[in-house]
């Protein structure tokens, strides 16, 4: 899951990505509204899961960034994380279309929680544990069962799972699975997805993951 | 008994002075009476004596012995008459003593007789051997100045409540807006600092309506200041906790040590960072609180290089050259304390945004009226719309991009330094250079205006 983090202040900046990343995401982090609008603009957007956004940005506002995506018909999951605590800054930021609103100082585990409904919300997933099968995953403990015998993942093989599991009966191409997988600072490889799609039909089982030639990989929806 | 009651106090006063008035009016009216009354009757006793002398010639020494006058009026006894011839008693009132009535033979006297005083004239005809003596119980006049008196008295007695009751009324519809107003104040909620609207007023109490509605509005404005301050501190805490709560979380679920220590060190720099933002608050509220009792005589040239000297590691450390432009001595009452912090955040905010390899430069200039200290850079400079935003509270330039040198600003140094400026009658102004940003602070040069 890849997150775009847009926030001034480089501590804390520099905490969400960290932290963001311990919990399994990928994550990006721009420092002001102007560069987070050009990221959104455009396919940029796509490659992102959801934005955790602050609102007091420099050179422009994060309300305005919003307001713009939401214009361009963009329905990605926007969480804001700010410290303007009134009712009406709230309120504000929910109608011009953010999904959630998060208010500093806040906890990583509770950001990471937001950012996962956020996601399963968009993806049209209402149970946080993600079933196709016999194969159980649930995104929280970063745990996967198979006929409910734990299988052991590594964290960007777990990533690539999800998004497949999330996205279950479509077609996803080699570029967009990189682009769920690794942030800005990732070196990739040319066939590490088509390696970790290996080591996940050792673990899951042949038939869990259908190659298309030509055009990427589907899980089968069973 | 309310004492101080306003009311009250109207009625006893008028009360009494019309009371007093009224009977200083009767007791001159008695003693004017009197006199009239005195000469009144005096007059007619001697016109009495004029008349009962003329009969007597007429009567060319008729033997009218022991004749008694019939009485005529009410007053009549009270008057009474001798005409003694030769030593003895003619013609005489029946309510007449029978020795003479006076032994004064001439003109007015007073004599007692048959208990009361009487007031005799007494007229001789010495020719005749005549005496004439007409006296007058004094009761007479007496009881018409008394009545007289009593007659003005009387009123009074009556008058007087009725007064009272009307000056009690009046007084009470007068000050009836006065009890609006304090009906108003007291059903108020501590926070409603709004006008106070009594009218119709009397005038006398338009004033002071005035000058409360003047003093809730500089309460108000003052609350509201005071309020936005604490907001606005608290949304500033809010980014810096919450860095330091994410960083340390970080650092409780880092994998290896390496990342621990990393995310460590930035809690350290974040709680750097949070007590230097928590001292420039107490600041900015220690200056506003500040007054002009601490000052004395300051050299600000000396403040400015001591202040370019702490700061000249930071300046080296960043390659950033630093220079002074001041004479030896430039001295201005003020407190040397809050005018050290004055230059000391100016110096810090100019090496702050210029670059590597930037100039500071600091001057002093002395004119005739004005002593101004000037901090140049050479950095970025503010965009001219937002020069006027320079030194709100919080208030950082959206067009800066936040890095490591611009992050550890609090966004109250200048607040600060124009707090300060006030304090010491100054003003705060900035200008673009071709680059950088100049400011200046303007000070007012007591030393030379004053002699």
């Amino acid at each position: 899951m890849r997150i775009l983090v847009v926030e001034d202040d480089g501590l804390l900046g520099d905490a969400i990505e960290a932290g963001l990343a311990q919990c399994g995401f990928a994550v990006d982090w721009v420092r002001d509204g102007v560069v987070a609008a050009q990221v959104l603009t455009g396919s940029g957007a796509e490659e992102y899961a959801a934005v955790v956004l602050d609102l007091g940005l420099p050179r422009r506002d994060g309300l305005s960034v919003l307001k713009e995506l939401r214009q361009r018909g963009n329905g990605l999951p926007v969480l804001i994380l700010t410290a303007r605590d009134r009712v009406e800054d709230r309120i504000g930021g929910l109608d011009q279309g953010a999904d959630d609103y998060l208010l500093k100082p806040f906890d990583m585990g509770e950001l990471a929680a937001r950012l996962r409904a956020l996601i399963r919300r968009a993806e049209g997933q209402a149970a946080p544990v993600v079933e196709v099968g016999d194969i159980c995953l649930d995104p929280a403990a970063r745990s996967v069962t198979v006929d409910g015998s734990a299988v052991d993942l590594a964290a960007k093989e777990f990533s690539l799972l999800e998004t497949m599991m999330l996205n279950k009966g479509r077609v996803l191409s080699r570029a967009q699975l990189e682009q769920q997988l690794y942030n800005w600072n990732d070196e990739t490889g040319s066939n590490t997805v088509e390696v970790y799609i290996h080591h996940l039909r050792r673990k899951l089982g042949r038939d869990c993951i259908v190659t298309i030639r030509g055009v990427g990989y589907m899980f089968r929806k069973d | 008994m309310r004492t101080h009651s306003l009311r009250l106090h109207i009625v006893i006063l008028s009360i009494s002075a019309v009371a007093t008035l009224w009977v200083i009016a009767t007791a001159a009216t008695w003693i004017k009476a009197r006199h009239e009354a005195t000469e009144l009757f005096d007059a007619h006793l001697v016109q009495v004596a004029s008349l009962l002398l003329a009969q007597r010639e007429n009567d060319h020494d008729e033997a009218v012995a022991e004749d008694h006058a019939p009485d005529l009026h009410r007053y009549g006894r009270r008057v009474a008459f001798q005409i003694w011839k030769n030593g003895q008693l003619g013609l005489h009132s029946a309510n007449a003593p029978a020795e003479q009535f006076s032994a004064t033979t001439e003109g007015f006297s007073v004599t007692r007789f048959g208990g009361e005083a009487w007031r005799v004239f007494s007229v001789r005809d010495p020719e005749k051997g005549m005496l004439i003596q007409v006296g007058e119980k004094t009761t007479a006049r007496d009881e018409v100045v008394h009545s007289l008196a009593g007659g003005l008295l009387a009123p009074l007695l009556v008058t007087m409540p009725a007064l009272a009751l009307l000056i009690w009324l009046t007084v009470g519809k007068g000050l009836r807006p006065l009890q609006r107003l304090a009906r108003d104040v007291e059903q108020r909620s501590p926070g409603n600092l709004s006008p106070l609207d009594g009218r119709p007023l009397p005038d006398e109490v338009v004033p002071l309506v005035d000058r409360l509605n003047a003093l809730f509005g500089r309460v108000a404005a003052s609350v509201e200041q005071e309020r936005r301050f604490t907001a606005d501190a608290a949304h500033e805490l809010r980014t810096p906790l919450a860095a330091l709560r994410a960083q340390a979380q970080v650092a409780l679920g880092a994998g290896d040590d390496v990342r621990r220590e990393e995310a460590l060190a930035k809690v350290m720099v974040g709680c750097d960072r949070l007590a230097h933002l928590v001292d420039q608050l107490l600041q900015l509220a220690r200056v506003d609180e500040a007054s002009e009792r601490g000052f004395e005589d300051v050299n600000l040239a000396e403040v400015a290089r001591d202040a370019l000297a702490q700061h000249a590691p930071q300046a080296l450390a960043k390659n950033v050259d630093i220079e002074l432009r001041a004479g030896a001595e430039l001295r201005i009452p003020g407190n040397p304390a809050w005018l050290a912090v004055l230059v000391r955040n100016l110096i810090d905010n100019a090496i702050r945004y210029c670059g590597s390899g930037g100039r500071v430069s600091v001057g002093l200039l002395e004119t005739e009226h004005t002593l101004t200290l000037v901090v140049d850079d050479d950095g970025p400079g503010v965009a001219e719309t937002q020069l006027a935003s320079l030194g709100e509270r919080f208030w950082r330039s959206p067009e800066t991009p936040r890095n490591r040198e611009t992050e550890g600003g609090s966004g109250l140094g200048l607040s600060i330094v124009r707090r300060v400026a006030e304090l010491h009658g100054g003003t705060l102004h900035f200008s673009n250079l071709q680059p950088g940003l100049r400011v200046e602070v303007r000070l007012p040069n007591t030393r030379r205006s004053e002699p």
